[in-house]
């Protein structure tokens, strides 16, 4: 016993000594050799908590019956790195063009082959430079997209006389608001209604003066939403009445019966591209392929699409049902203003926490 | 300071102080009586209800609520339905957690309660050099906050490269949770004269036989306690398992992220309301096992462990 | 451990090293392995410049804590989180103390019905209370649609939920058990003489209770100090679930250090800071448990 602690004590020592960064494979996933077999053993998949809902998944877990698919959900991708790098492992990982830095800053991603998936040059937003790593090697298939706008209660505001950020701000909704909390949507949104143009490319100080509009308006808020489903939760239980936030997010509201309508601002709806990618410790690659694959197909983003969500592959836009046809389109999110990851995405990130703590 | 000019003093006549340790009963009688006079007996008892009705009522309105037809917590009834429970037991991620929770607690409770009361023995009835330091450690395990030990665990766990799973969380657990054992059975075997297991061993007994014949029905009533104690600080544990935890989720973690990222609210009450229920069983299944364990079988016990154990 | 299936003799010298050895090993060595370790390593982390820097093995630096002291925000929320945790405790104590002394005294043949029925209170899974509580305090809540259907109110009341109230209420549910068994423990433990001989002496109920009552339970009220006072300052779940935009304790620092931000090494040098007040306050109740005890 004594050997044991003995052991166990210079194990914690070298821990501390060692402080090695964990290990994984920067180059690019080989694709698997039979694309056609179903995937077997288990695949682990980190993702939005919003992405992992059974409609999206079920057809992949009956496609690959001998796969155990097990799933874990974060709010950012700050946070998923976070864990990533703390030793919690993963085979495919979401991401999201705003704010993938931490995961790629960490080396927690492994580049993958195009051509291990087919559709890729075919989707939507796959030309945007987010996509691919300063070799040119692709980073993430994009699986989703849509825009970012405002929702309201129809049974308790006039959505007519609604059309613009500001009206977050407005003092008739105090204490009936809620953000999304997210950094870059909750300062974007204070930037725009105070009619700054570019909220994706602030300065140091439009920065602190969007914080301190949000703190010298935070009786307004009800609550922060940690992801889009605690949003539905604040309109479902009539906490709030105006918010921003998705389009998907809306519309899984009204498939629930809740009153509401989502509105693009007059100052420019936000759009964001999420995607999904091979960590670096990923072990069942083929199956990790698989996943992409399905996330890239027609029949996927058909399902994708009529969640309120932009249709990613062309060829499913016919397959999504009449009410969505429109909002499926991509060229819908054309006007809208494209959520980037800023260069000083810490100075937003410190200033969202300040609003927070209050 | 009114109050004490107009005591009723003289009511009955003061008792000699050498009479009352023979007479203990009627001293706590009296004293309960006199304070009736000030404080009705009624206030004593709306306090119980009022602090009852805090701790139990918001449980039971969720219990209500998980039959209610509506996807939204609130009034007005809807009518009655078993749906959500229909829809809970075809949660597989409901499923899976609570699973996860009870295979993790059983384990722990058993570890636990092994290692604590071979640990608890050895600090009651040995000497040997660092019985303090050791003693130390263990009650020390029982105040640091787990949301510490929580991140103490995923740092250490990364640095040595040791992947989070049910293990590490049940691990963790096991660590935190056999010293409540320790206090709990150290508590009651302080109590019980070492005289008993004196005569067993002068006896023939050996050590072996003192412990299953004479020890273990003495300090039944304590490992029934510690035991759900044990099982219950595991299958809570929120903390430790969020901090160190993979894909596998546990009940109370489970909870935690559906109410920030799920819509199935009324799913959450269903089965937040089968886990009360089945605690509300396996306390009072405890309890009276405790009662037949113990050699009395008064509840005197209860009182003495649960003061014992938090001393 | 198969020494103690060896008959031994008492007072043999063998017994005297083997036997400990045989009790004590497993144990002592799970707590050094899994408590002690992983409490060294976050102490290293918390003194080591870090990973985020890209520098390889340990350098000893001061700056983690130098960092997570000075900045205003930490200072700001651990004002919040002070304000929370003492009200929260206060709460309590002015419910435990009288609580506790109805069932020591006045609950006859419903003391241990009561008590067990603390003990259930506790065993109930806190997540779900911390649910149960959300869906009652709601702007849509059971409360507000209770009070405006009967006419006490015409708007629901909006503090109640995602509030330093809720908070404090739910924190306050979730550790009363805690508080009230060591102050009822110390109760028990008196003996009813002294108050009759504090009645005999002319004492009101009010001196009684000051003079008397209060000194004699002193030591279970340090232990319940001991026992949720120090979690109440790390409580992070109940903030997150029910405090809305005023709940943001020091708990969820930690872990928007180390799960949100993935700084392992400001979580952990703001972990230790916390161990080592509340190793601190410890410290200063147990003192004064024992201090009190042994005077009376």
């Amino acid at each position: 016993m004594k050997g044991m602690i003995a052991a166990l004590a210079v194990t914690a020592g070298l821990a501390v000594a060692g402080c090695g960064g964990g290990g994984g494979s920067s180059s690019v996933v080989p694709p698997p050799k039979d694309p056609d077999a179903p995937a077997t053993g288990t695949l682990r998949f980190f993702a939005y908590g919003d992405t992992i809902v059974d409609p999206m998944l079920d057809p992949f877990r009956k496609e690959n019956p001998d796969l155990n698919l097990k799933t874990a959900s974060f709010d950012s991708n700050k946070a998923a790195a976070a864990k990533l790098a703390g030793g919690f492992e993963a085979d495919v990982v979401e991401v999201c063009t705003d704010e993938m830095k931490p995961l790629t800053a960490r080396g927690l991603l492994r580049p993958l082959d195009e051509k291990a998936v087919p559709e890729f040059g075919d989707l939507a937003f796959s030309e945007r430079p987010e996509v691919r790593d300063a070799n040119g090697d692709v980073l993430f298939v994009p699986a989703s997209a849509g825009p970012q706008g405002l929702i309201v209660n129809t049974d308790e505001i006039d959505p007519a006389t609604i059309d613009s950020y500001a009206d977050l701000f407005d003092s008739r909704y105090a204490g009936n608001v809620a953000l999304e909390a997210t950094p870059l949507t909750a300062i974007g949104a204070a930037a725009l209604a105070m009619g700054m143009d570019d909220p994706m490319n602030l300065s140091d100080e439009q920065v602190e003066e969007a914080k301190n509009y949000l703190l010298d308006h935070r009786d307004q808020f009800r609550a922060f939403a940690e992801s889009d489903a605690s949003m539905v939760n604040l309109f479902k239980s009539g906490e709030v009445v105006i918010a921003d936030g998705g389009r998907g997010t809306a519309q899984a509201m009204i498939d629930d019966g809740v009153p509401v309508e989502w509105i693009a601002p007059k100052e420019g709806a936000l759009s964001w591209v999420c995607g999904l990618a091979i960590t670096s410790q990923a072990q069942n690659t083929d199956a990790a392929y698989k996943l992409i694959n399905y996330y890239a197909s027609p029949q996927a983003q058909a399902i994708s699409g009529d969640m309120g969500f932009v249709a990613m592959n062309p060829k499913a836009l016919p397959m999504v049902s009449p009410a969505f046809k429109k909002t499926a389109d991509p060229r819908n999110l054309q006007n809208a203003i494209p959520q980037t990851e800023p260069e000083n995405s810490d100075t937003y990130d410190r200033a969202w926490q300040e609003v927070q703590a209050g | 300071m009114a109050g004490a000019a107009a005591s009723p003093a003289g009511i009955r006549a003061p008792r000699p102080s050498g009479a009352v340790d023979d007479l203990p009963p009627p001293v706590r009688r009296s004293f309960g009586h006199r304070i009736r006079a000030r404080l009705p007996g009624l206030a004593g008892g709306m306090l119980v209800a009022f602090v009852m009705l805090v701790l139990f009522g918001p449980v039971l309105m969720l219990a209500l609520f998980s039959f209610n037809d509506s996807s939204i917590i609130s009034l007005p009834w809807e009518g009655f339905t078993t749906k959500w429970y229909e829809e809970a037991w075809a949660n597989g991620q409901a499923r899976d957690a609570v699973t996860n929770s009870l295979i993790v607690a059983t384990i722990v409770m058993v570890l636990s309660v092994v290692l604590g009361t071979m640990a608890a023995w050895g600090l009651t009835r040995l000497r040997f050099r660092g019985r303090g330091l050791i003693a130390g450690l263990n009650g020390s395990v029982l105040v640091v906050p787990w949301l510490i030990i929580g991140v103490a665990g995923l740092i250490f766990f990364s640095q040595i490269q040791v992947q989070l799973s049910l293990e590490t969380i049940a691990l963790m657990h096991l660590v935190v949770t056999f010293p409540l054992v320790v206090a709990i059975v150290s508590a009651g075997l302080v109590r019980f004269q070492r005289s008993l297991e004196e005569a067993a061993i002068d006896l023939g007994a050996t050590q072996v036989q003192m412990l299953r014949y004479v020890v273990l029905p003495q300090i039944g009533p304590s490992i029934a306690a510690a035991s759900i104690f044990a099982f219950a600080w595991s299958f809570n544990n929120f903390e430790i398992s969020f901090f160190t935890g993979g894909f596998e989720q546990t009940f109370p973690v489970w909870v935690f992220s559906i109410l920030r990222q799920s819509e199935n609210l009324p799913v959450v009450n269903a089965v937040s309301t089968v886990i009360a229920a089945a605690q509300i069983v396996a306390v009072f299944a405890g309890w009276a096992l405790m009662k037949r364990l113990s050699r009395s079988g008064e509840d005197e016990n209860l009182t003495g462990l649960l003061t014992g154990g938090t001393r | 451990m198969e020494a103690a299936a060896i008959p031994v003799r008492r007072s043999s010298r063998a017994k005297r090293l083997v036997q400990p050895l045989a009790f004590m090993a497993t144990p002592t060595a799970l707590l050094i392995a899994f408590f002690l370790a992983p409490m060294l390593v976050m102490l290293g982390v918390a003194f080591d410049r870090g990973l985020l820097d890209g520098g390889v093995g340990f350098n000893f630096t001061l700056t983690n804590f130098t960092d997570v002291i000075s900045d205003p925000l930490n200072r700001k929320v651990a004002l919040t989180t002070f304000e929370i945790a003492t009200t929260a405790m206060l709460v309590q104590l002015i419910v435990a103390v009288p609580l506790a002394y109805v069932i020591a005294f006045k609950a006859g043949r419903w003391q241990v019905p009561i008590l067990l029925f603390l003990v259930l209170a506790d065993e109930l899974n806190p997540m779900v209370r911390i649910y149960a509580w959300r869906m009652l305090l709601g702007r849509e809540g059971l409360i507000n649609e209770g009070l405006m259907s009967i006419g006490i109110i015409n708007h629901p009341i909006d503090a109640l939920l995602f509030s330093q109230f809720a908070v404090t209420v739910v924190l306050s549910t979730s550790y009363l058990t805690y508080t009230v068994i060591p102050i009822y423990g110390a109760m028990k433990a008196i003996d009813g003489n002294v108050f009759e001989a504090a009645r005999d002496l002319g004492a009101g109920w009010w001196t009684t209770t000051r003079r008397v009552l209060l000194p004699l339970i002193a030591p279970g009220i340090f232990i319940s100090l001991l026992l949720v006072y120090i979690p109440l300052f790390t409580d992070f779940a109940s903030p997150a679930l029910v405090g809305g935009t005023s709940g943001y304790m020091l708990g969820n620092v930690v872990n928007d250090y180390v799960l949100e931000a993935g700084d392992l090494n400001r979580g952990a040098a703001m972990s230790i800071i916390m161990l080592g007040l509340s190793a601190l306050f410890a410290l200063v109740a147990y003192r004064l448990a024992r201090i009190n005890r042994l005077e009376s």
